[in-house]
């Protein structure tokens, strides 16, 4: 792909992909982004309506930016029937449980499964996030169970913190890397209609998109 | 050339003679080839060349040197010849003494008029010079040719790999002449046939003579360099060079420069025809030459300008980084994105077409008076979603008013929405204007640009919360569609319709503040004509940012007519 000229390259991102994060209400979902986006951590927050949505660059190889657009769902039950219609048009996403919360991780099935009927294309890339993991002394979930969970269904897993910080890069990086080296072997490509990857955006030359105004992206850590 | 006091020399010895013949034959040459000026004779010869060679000379008519040169010419030639001829029979090593003996006669008969000649110089005996030479000829036959000196004894061995080595110089010499003289002779008649030149035989004949003669002489010289470079590298170097210079030098100028004036004459005409050719259509070579000036001259500007140029390069390179990262700040699409309208708007889209689908699909399933009434009622949400010219036929809301209208509207939906973050941007942005206008006021300097950015800033921001808040009113009324209410659709559409009107007619307001504000930042800038496109903007912004809001009320109609059709449902 050609630089637009007079932009230096880190302002442009190769592509865009569409994230969403799904798991029960209260697992920490909004928290775990506010904490990856913003690099702020907050005790007590509001329940999501319907979905906020989250951005953030990554460079997922060396020179290759990828802006992930992430979608921040309502995790209460009467939002099920909204956030179901935004499954659609993502390339991946986060099965998000708090690992203090037997039940929470009792419905990553459920959470699965709605995910498999309501995704468009075949592949998508899900991972297994056992949240909130700074609560070790509240722990209801084995680090094995989750493991095992993830394992069966061929995805990765890790344990996060967004008060610790613990793992919230990492993660991110993990999924985002996986993706593109899907795009990149063209397992995933750009479709018409649907947009869980798009590519490039190159913003016009007397313009810059490097990163959001005034949002601290690397606080974590 | 060595220059002589004692010139009674000249006449008794034959290289003396050739000597001053030689020079005699180089004035001729140089008087005959630019014959065309010359008229003068023997007087200007003298003249011509020098205080060295005087009075003598004066007694021989012009023809008699030459007669001279050319039997100077015919004794070089001999000798070669014999040297050739000793060669050839010396392949033998029987023959080496006959080569030596040949060789030390060669440069005896020489050395004596030599001596007369170069009276100034210091002289080795001839003894010992003739033995440096074997010395290392000696060493240069143990570099050269190992398998000879492998053969032969060390003392006589010299004869056996000079002779090779003579004859190699001698076949290489005389080939390389010959070569350069067909070289010469072909590069004529190109240049003859290219410029059509009428043919001169007398050039060719000289030609060949010169070539002739450089071939003789080129020989001599090829020995005598090889033997005069070791023994001048030696303490008795002056002594050797005298001794050479009699027997080469002479032969050496001659052949030299006769050659050098047949090719001088040779390129003469050809740079003759050459400057006739150019000079053509530019008499006195003036536009060439003042092309080639200027082709100079900006060299040398160039030159210095390179670095000044890069140092402006990087400087304005500087400044446009720079002024991208400041239209960045105040780009409306990325700053709009950068709020998440545009994730908003394209959820909102993802809900719309849904349940465009699901309208579709249930208008398609029915039939008769169900589809009738349905019908009916979708149409009356259609036109409830059918917005005035607000552009036009708005009457602006004051700052209160907007808010009153909002908190209404949004009320009326009665899904829970409240206008916080409408009304947070609201409060910020006249805020901002109205301490910008008082600084105004008060003639102090207000960046255009800075309001400019403020102002794209709260456009961007206030539409990406519009779409939000339509967004948002969208998920709860799809969502509250199942429990089933008390508030109509279509109340809800004419809610809706108010609500984007409210909106528009604020994004109108603000425009035309920042617009004001801009117009008088404008009466203190230097440059006043730099703020009228920041003004431009702010308005074309506005209008982006009304279609914006527009286009996301629209988004919401399928999905009020599903909800409409779920309420009927549920009626049933």
């Amino acid at each position: 792909m050609m630089d637009p000229p007079g932009l230096p390259p880190e302002v442009i991102w190769e592509y865009q992909f569409r994230l969403i994060l799904i798991g029960d209400s209260t697992v920490g979902k909004s928290s775990l982004l506010r904490r990856f986006c913003d690099g702020k951590f907050v005790e007590f927050s509001d329940p999501t309506v319907g979905v906020d949505f989250f951005a953030r660059l990554l460079e997922v190889s060396p020179g290759i930016r990828v802006k992930l657009q992430l979608w921040d769902t309502a995790g209460q039950e009467r939002f099920r029937s909204i956030t179901t219609s935004y499954y659609r048009n993502s390339v991946g996403g986060m099965l998000v449980y708090d690992i203090g919360n037997r039940a929470s991780f009792e419905h990553l099935q459920d959470w699965l499964e709605e995910a498999f009927e309501n995704v468009n294309p075949d592949k998508i890339v899900f991972m297994v996030i056992g949240h909130k993991a700074d609560i070790e002394d509240q722990r209801q979930v084995l680090r094995e169970e989750g493991e095992k969970f993830a394992q069966a269904y061929g995805m990765k897993y890790m344990e996060t913190s967004a008060k610790t910080c613990q793992n919230v890069e990492e993660a991110f990086k993990s999924i985002s890397h996986d993706i593109y080296t899907m795009v990149k072997s063209g397992q995933l490509a750009v479709r018409e209609g649907w947009d869980g990857v798009k590519s490039g955006f190159f913003p016009r030359h007397t313009l810059h998109l490097q990163e959001p105004r005034g949002e601290p992206h690397k606080v974590c850590c | 050339m060595s220059s002589s006091d004692e010139e009674g020399a000249y006449e008794s010895a034959d290289e003396g003679a050739t000597l001053v013949a030689t020079e005699t034959e180089v004035q001729i040459k140089k008087k005959t080839d630019s014959a065309a000026e010359s008229g003068k004779t023997v007087g200007s010869k003298n003249t011509d060349k020098g205080p060295s060679h005087d009075v003598k000379q004066n007694n021989r008519t012009d023809s008699e040197s030459e007669k001279k040169t050319v039997e100077e010419a015919e004794n070089e030639m001999k000798t070669v010849d014999e040297m050739d001829n000793v060669n050839k029979s010396s392949d033998a090593t029987g023959k080496n003494d006959e080569l030596e003996k040949d060789e030390k006669k060669d440069t005896l008969d020489m050395k004596e008029p030599a001596d007369n000649v170069i009276t100034n110089e210091e002289r080795a005996p001839p003894l010992s010079t003739e033995q440096k030479i074997h010395n290392t000829l000696d060493t240069l036959a143990d570099n050269e040719s190992v398998s000879d000196t492998c053969t032969s004894a060390a003392s006589s061995s010299w004869g056996g790999w000079g002779s090779s080595w003579l004859s190699t110089a001698t076949a290489s010499v005389s080939s390389f002449t010959q070569k350069a003289g067909e070289s010469l002779t072909t590069m004529m008649e190109n240049v003859e046939a290219q410029m059509g030149v009428p043919a001169p035989e007398d050039i060719i004949e000289e030609n060949k003579d010169h070539v002739q003669e450089s071939k003789m002489s080129d020989e001599q010289k090829d020995v005598r360099s090889k033997e005069a470079d070791p023994s001048s590298g030696s303490s008795s170097g002056d002594g050797d060079g005298g001794f050479f210079a009699a027997f080469g030098v002479t032969a050496i100028t001659s052949v030299v420069e006769r050659t050098v004036t047949g090719g001088i004459e040779a390129l003469e005409k050809i740079g003759k025809k050459t400057m006739d050719v150019l000079q053509e259509s530019d008499p006195g070579l003036r536009k060439k030459r003042k092309y080639f000036k200027e082709v100079t001259m900006g060299d040398k500007v160039n030159l210095s300008m390179l670095l000044r140029e890069a140092k402006e390069e990087a400087e304005r390179q500087n400044k446009e980084q720079h002024e991208e990262e400041e239209q960045k700040k105040a780009h409306f699409g990325l700053l709009f994105d950068e709020y998440q309208g545009l994730a908003h708007l394209e959820a909102l889209e993802m809900l719309s077409n849904q349940s465009e689908n699901k309208v579709q699909t249930v208008l398609g399933s029915l039939s008769g008076d169900d589809l009738e009434s349905l019908k009916t009622e979708l149409i009356e949400i259609k036109d409830a979603f059918h917005l005035d010219d607000i552009d036009e036929n708005q009457e602006q809301l004051s700052d209160e008013e907007f808010v009153h209208a909002i908190t209404e509207h949004l009320f009326s939906l009665s899904i829970g929405a409240t206008p916080d973050k409408l009304k947070q941007i609201q409060t910020k942005a006249h805020d901002w204007l109205t301490l910008c206008t008082k600084d105004l006021e008060e003639k102090q300097k207000r960046e255009p640009k800075d309001i400019h950015m403020v102002a794209i800033q709260t456009l961007a921001e206030l539409t990406a919360k519009s779409i939000e808040q339509f967004h948002k009113a969208s998920e709860l009324m799809l969502l509250q569609q199942v429990k089933g209410q008390e508030k109509k659709p279509i109340e809800r559409a004419m809610s809706l319709s108010k609500l984007t009107s409210a909106l528009c007619s604020e994004v109108a307001v603000l425009s035309t503040k920042f617009g004001e504000c801009l117009n008088i930042s404008a009466e203190w800038c230097e440059n006043p004509s730099t703020v009228n496109p920041f003004i431009t903007n702010v308005y074309l912004e506005a209008s982006n940012s009304a279609s914006y809001i527009q286009d996301a009320f629209q988004l919401v109609l399928p999905i009020l007519q599903i909800v409409a059709m779920e309420t009927q449902n549920a009626k049933h």
